[in-house]
């Protein structure tokens, strides 16, 4: 887990999540699994209503002990998520963003709209870098200390560019 | 001091080692080596100071009761044997002790406590005297007597060298390291002696070579203390920057000329399978490395931690360099190449 | 006169096949050297790679017409002293029935691989990647001489790592790519031993100076050597684990790689050397148990997988253990038949597998597949087909190999222990099989509703084909024109005479009545033998995890505790600065300035040295 800090609530709903598709990864067929997943969902439902905190972490403590002994020795993965059969296997013919800087000017006036606004992107990152950092939205060394997504951008302001890469157009999807 | 006087001493110190140099026999060889102690002592004492006078004193009390030892041997091998030559000694107790006598003539341990102690009263260029031509004549006498007393050298070969790296450990005055540097040579010549006359003598060489230099530069300098070292720059940098690859050669490092002897003297040990004694010598070398590592890292390798608020003095007065020194350092550095050459010269 | 037009006609014989493998070669080589963008060079490779396998049908139909048993053709190469290296290329029996059968199911995966690589950016890069591991396979099968085998059994591996790591931006890829060079280098520790030991005593790389000069001689340590070699290169348990890794290739690779290239070339060796390994009764034994070993645990690491692809490769691994026993049961040439008919359903069906991976969007777990049988009928066919062919089902190709195998088996007199072994495992064969197509094939479909399922390009659905025909004929063919040398047992009981087919209903029923009753509601999870099956018994956390990181702690202990904090601090400077200063000060106490003590040195060392002599004389 990447996190410092989960809330109670949180460990409870990934260990449901985390048991349902170990679930899904003993029962093949869907009726099977469907059963089973009920089977869980009801054991979960019965203590929904745990006031007392002691008693709850125990009972977490006790599910995820049970999670431990009874999880799959090889858990469906999806195909990219990481572990997976295809995962990163296309990280071959990414190139990073900046490639987009060296194309030449014929071939981004094919482009127009999107080059249009990544100019616009570009600056408004030059003029927001520092702000950003001292916001502390700089990820931290060891990854990202809470679960809460970064601070929506003020209104106005263009979408944050995520990626890092582009693909060459011929890239698998 | 007079000229003439000076003179006069001074080719009385020549012919007193010539006269040793050329006899064959014991009495001669002693007088050699009288007239040779009693015309150094003035020039000892030629400034006029506390601490030469009390250095030539000493010197004089030290060579006294050697010579006399000396001529005692030599009259009791004669009374014994009837003969005075050198090389036909064959009375065991009369050769340890003239060894011994003649070990104590040169400052060489373990009766080498006095060397350090007068060498620290000289100007250096009386003891850059001291410390090679003085030690001719004695060492010639050793490679006389026939060595069938191969533990008595090497006890005193192998005891100097170490007492030579481990005395200039702890030293700060130039004059005194060059005093222990002095005694380990000596330990190098003395060890090998019995083996090869010749790699002797070409140590003696190459150490006199090496060891000129380094005297005249701090000389120059009036170098007396290692602290004053780092002033070098100031005053002769050209000097600065060799002085680390003249005292590395003094050390014996390997691509320098000092490595030669050290090679050489070890190769021939390792051939008559004296790796003991090999292993001992080559690594008691790195004691003497070590301090001439220091006296390099001192004199240039560092800066002077006191800032310099004065124009380098260089710049004023530039100092020519003296034709002695501009001679003798580029061989004291650079004969290793030459050692094929140097070898079939004396071997 | 009839003895001077036989030899004509051998020296015709002997012409005629040389020139035929140089033309091979060249047609081969002609993609590689070619550098002309005019052409596409995947669709030119494959091409080329066919009319390949129509020049090789000459070699073998001149074997199968006049009996020729083997030619030799043999040019000086270079000497090292005393030492000569010849270029010879062998083709015998082996080599001319290998060489069609290699190179129609390379073309069939070379076409199957336009369609599958069709989006790959370096498709052209890939294709001479595999064309080059075929050339270095063609290179090890005609071989009549350690060096030239070497040259082809390293051209072998590398070619496997480079299409093993062809994703190289994916971590598993380049590991697994690492894990098959390193434990082929195991291996190749055994070819290196060969080589020196028949360097050193029969002075000769040739293979027939080579069973000449070893006819008296105890040859244990080299058939030993051999077998590490094979075992390498054909993952024998022990150096197994690489075969499943090696799925992080694409499928074309695998199908390559499982078929006619790389993981037979192990056993290819042992066939070549057989004269040798005959001749050592460990050798025989050590090839009979590793093989029963291998096969039985693959088969059983088979069962539990739920990679479709690595269901595929333990069979591999598993059908490779049952060829390792029959060279141990002394039957080369069967062992050899069922490379060659295993070559053929082996590659359709990682074909397959790589169809519905690519229907379902690189899925590749059964557990999210099915319904693939109405979804994708002619991929459904040809993998029912070649399930049934590996399960050895009567007069399909695999038949023809696995039934005569089993039957030697089982009227031979060795070890029953390791024989029954093999039984069992084939009787797994049938599970696995059974599993993937029930998955794969059977059921409602588990996976999402958006697939990109076609099976509809003709370069699939031709080599798909194809190789369906191999599969079906390719046995009947060979065992009709080229009947086997050793006269196989021909009287048996009925029983045994069907072992084969009832081993393999056993274990189909069986599975079958416990699918049945796994499709009840009853108790999720299982435990030990389950772990230990699909964790592939624990080898990988052992071998790959808990010995290095042993290893890793051992020397990070030596070189820093030991040797840098201990030698080359503590008993190195500092020792020696201690002592060095303790020493210097104690001579140094002497230096006072008193003439007294320097006198009195010379004169304690004058008497000791007086005394000394006067007590030793």
């Amino acid at each position: 887990m990447a996190s410092a800090f989960l809330t109670h609530r949180q460990k409870v709903l990934r260990l449901y999540k985390r048991s349902l598709r170990h679930v899904e990864s003993w029962a093949v067929h869907r009726d099977k699994y469907r059963y089973f997943a009920c089977m869980l969902r009801a054991r979960f439902e019965e203590n929904k209503n745990e006031k007392d905190m002691l008693k709850a972490t125990q009972l977490l403590k006790a599910g995820e002990e049970e999670f431990w002994d009874k999880q799959h020795p090889q858990p469906y993965i999806f195909p990219d998520s990481p572990g997976g059969t295809s995962y990163e296997r296309y990280e071959c013919y990414k190139l990073p963003e900046w490639v987009l800087d060296y194309w030449h000017p014929s071939e981004k006036a094919q482009y127009p709209d999107y080059f249009a606004k990544r100019e616009q992107w570009k600056k408004l990152r030059l003029q927001t870098w520092s702000r950003e950092g001292d916001k502390g939205e700089m990820t931290p060394a060891g990854g990202p200390r809470t679960e809460a997504l970064p601070p929506a951008r003020k209104e106005g302001d263009l979408p944050p560019m995520w990626w890092q890469f582009v693909t060459r157009p011929k890239q698998c999807p | 001091m007079n000229p003439i006087t000076l003179s006069m001493f001074t080719t009385a110190l020549l012919s007193g080692t010539l006269i040793t140099l050329s006899s064959t026999n014991w009495l001669m060889a002693w007088m050699g080596l009288e007239i040779n102690t009693m015309a150094i002592i003035p020039i000892i004492a030629r400034k006029h100071h506390p601490r030469a006078t009390e250095a030539a004193t000493k010197y004089f009390l030290i060579q006294a009761p050697a010579a006399a030892t000396i001529l005692f041997c030599a009259i009791t091998n004669a009374w014994m044997t009837g003969q005075w030559e050198i090389n036909q000694m064959s009375t065991d107790l009369p050769i340890i002790l003239i060894l011994i006598s003649l070990a104590f003539k040169m400052g060489m341990a373990p009766v080498h406590s006095w060397l350090p102690d007068v060498l620290q009263g000289l100007d250096l260029m009386t003891g850059l005297v001291l410390s090679t031509w003085q030690k001719l004549a004695p060492f010639y006498l050793i490679l006389q007597l026939h060595s069938t007393h191969s533990l008595t050298l090497i006890l005193l070969g192998t005891m100097s060298i170490l007492v030579g790296g481990w005395g200039g450990l702890n030293q700060t005055q130039t004059r005194k390291i060059l005093a222990y540097s002095s005694i380990t040579h000596m330990g190098w010549m003395l060890v090998i002696l019995q083996f090869s006359p010749e790699l002797t003598l070409m140590t003696f060489t190459l150490y006199v070579t090496m060891t000129l230099p380094v005297f005249m530069i701090l000389h120059q300098n009036n170098t007396l203390s290692i602290n004053k070292l780092p002033i070098l720059a100031t005053h002769t940098p050209t000097i600065s920057a060799l002085i680390p690859l003249l005292l590395l050669s003094l050390g014996g490092l390997p691509p320098l000329t000092g490595f030669i002897p050290k090679w050489l003297i070890i190769q021939k040990m390792s051939h008559l399978g004296l790796f003991g004694l090999a292993t001992i010598t080559a690594l008691s070398g790195l004691f003497s490395l070590y301090f001439y590592l220091r006296l390099s890292y001192i004199s240039s390798i560092t800066m002077s931690p006191s800032s310099n608020l004065t124009t380098a003095t260089w710049r004023l007065t530039p100092n020519s360099i003296p034709l002695g020194l501009k001679t003798t350092i580029v061989p004291s550095m650079m004969l290793l190449p030459l050692t094929p050459m140097i070898n079939s010269l004396l071997l | 006169m009839m003895g001077q037009s036989e030899h004509i006609a051998e020296i015709i014989i002997s012409s005629l096949m040389s020139m035929t493998l140089m033309l091979l070669m060249g047609i081969l080589g002609f993609p590689i050297i070619i550098n002309n963008t005019k052409y596409n060079k995947a669709i030119f490779t494959m091409k080329a790679v066919k009319l390949a396998f129509f020049w090789s049908l000459l070699p073998a139909g001149l074997l199968i017409i006049t009996g020729t048993d083997f030619t030799i053709n043999t040019w000086e190469w270079f000497h090292i002293s005393t030492f000569t290296i010849y270029t010879s290329v062998k083709i015998d029996y082996y080599a001319a029935v290998f060489l069609p059968v290699a190179l129609y199911v390379t073309w069939s995966i070379l076409q199957f691989a336009l369609w599958y690589m069709e989006k790959d950016h370096n498709i052209d890069q890939f294709f001479k990647y595999l064309l080059i591991f075929l050339i270095s396979m063609i290179i090890l099968v005609t071989a009549n001489n350690l060096f030239q085998l070497f040259i082809g059994w390293e051209g072998v591996g590398i070619m496997s790592f480079l299409l093993i790591s062809w994703w190289f931006g994916r971590p598993d890829a380049n590991s697994a790519a690492l894990q098959a060079v390193l434990y082929n280098r195991t291996g190749d520790l055994g070819l290196f031993v060969m080589m020196a030991w028949t360097m050193t005593s029969t002075n000769s790389w040739e293979l027939d100076d080579i069973f000449l000069h070893s006819q008296n001689q105890n040859m244990t340590m080299p058939a030993l050597a051999l077998i590490l070699a094979a075992a390498g290169k054909s993952a024998q348990f022990g150096l197994h684990p690489w075969l499943p890794s090696a799925m992080e290739g694409p499928t074309p690779v695998s199908a390559l790689l499982h078929s006619s290239t790389m993981v037979v070339a192990g056993i290819f060796l042992l066939i070549r050397f057989y004269p040798i390994i005959e001749q050592s009764k460990t050798a025989m034994t050590t090839c009979l148990w590793l093989g029963s070993l291998t096969t039985l645990f693959t088969a059983a690491c088979a069962l539990t997988q739920n990679d479709i692809k690595k269901i595929i490769a333990f069979s591999t691994s598993s059908q490779l253990g049952f060829m390792m026993v029959t060279i141990g049961l002394g039957q080369p040439r069967l062992a050899f038949l069922h490379i060659c008919t295993h070559a053929f359903f082996k590659a359709m069906l990682f074909m397959c597998s790589g169809v519905i991976i690519h229907s379902l969007k690189n899925e590749q777990d059964i557990r999210k597949m099915g319904g693939m049988y109405f979804l994708t009928p002619l991929t459904a066919s040809c993998i029912t087909l070649g399930s049934l062919a590996l399960t050895g089902t009567p007069f399909l190709s695999g038949f023809y190999s696995k039934d005569a195998i089993i039957e030697t088996l089982n009227s031979s007199h060795l070890n029953a222990c390791a024989l029954s072994m093999t039984l069992i495992a084939t009787s797994f064969t049938a599970v696995y099989s059974l599993r993937i197509l029930y998955y794969v094939l059977g059921g409602q479909p588990r996976f999402n509703s958006l697939s990109p399922i076609n099976e509809n390009d003709p370069n699939l659905n031709t080599s798909l084909m194809r190789l369906a025909v191999g599969s079906l004929i390719f046995g009947q063919l060979i065992t009709m024109s080229l009947p086997p040398k050793t006269t196989s047992v021909l009287t048996m009981t009925l029983t045994m005479k069907m072992t084969a087919i009832l081993v393999t209903l056993t274990g189909l029923t069986t599975a079958l009545l416990l699918t049945q009753s796994d499709s009840l509601h009853k108790k999720l999870w299982s435990h030990l033998p389950l772990h230990f099956t699909t964790l592939l018994g624990f080898f990988p956390l052992t071998i790959h995890r808990l010995l290095p990181k042993l290893t890793l702690q051992m020397g990070h202990l030596i070189s820093s505790q030991l040797i840098d904090q201990t030698w080359f601090k503590l008993l190195g400077p500092k020792a020696i600065l201690k002592s060095s200063m303790s020493l210097s000060k104690y001579i140094n106490t002497i230096q006072l300035g008193l003439i007294k003590l320097h006198l009195m040195s010379f004169t304690i060392a004058l008497l000791t040295t007086a005394f000394i002599y006067t007590i030793m004389t």
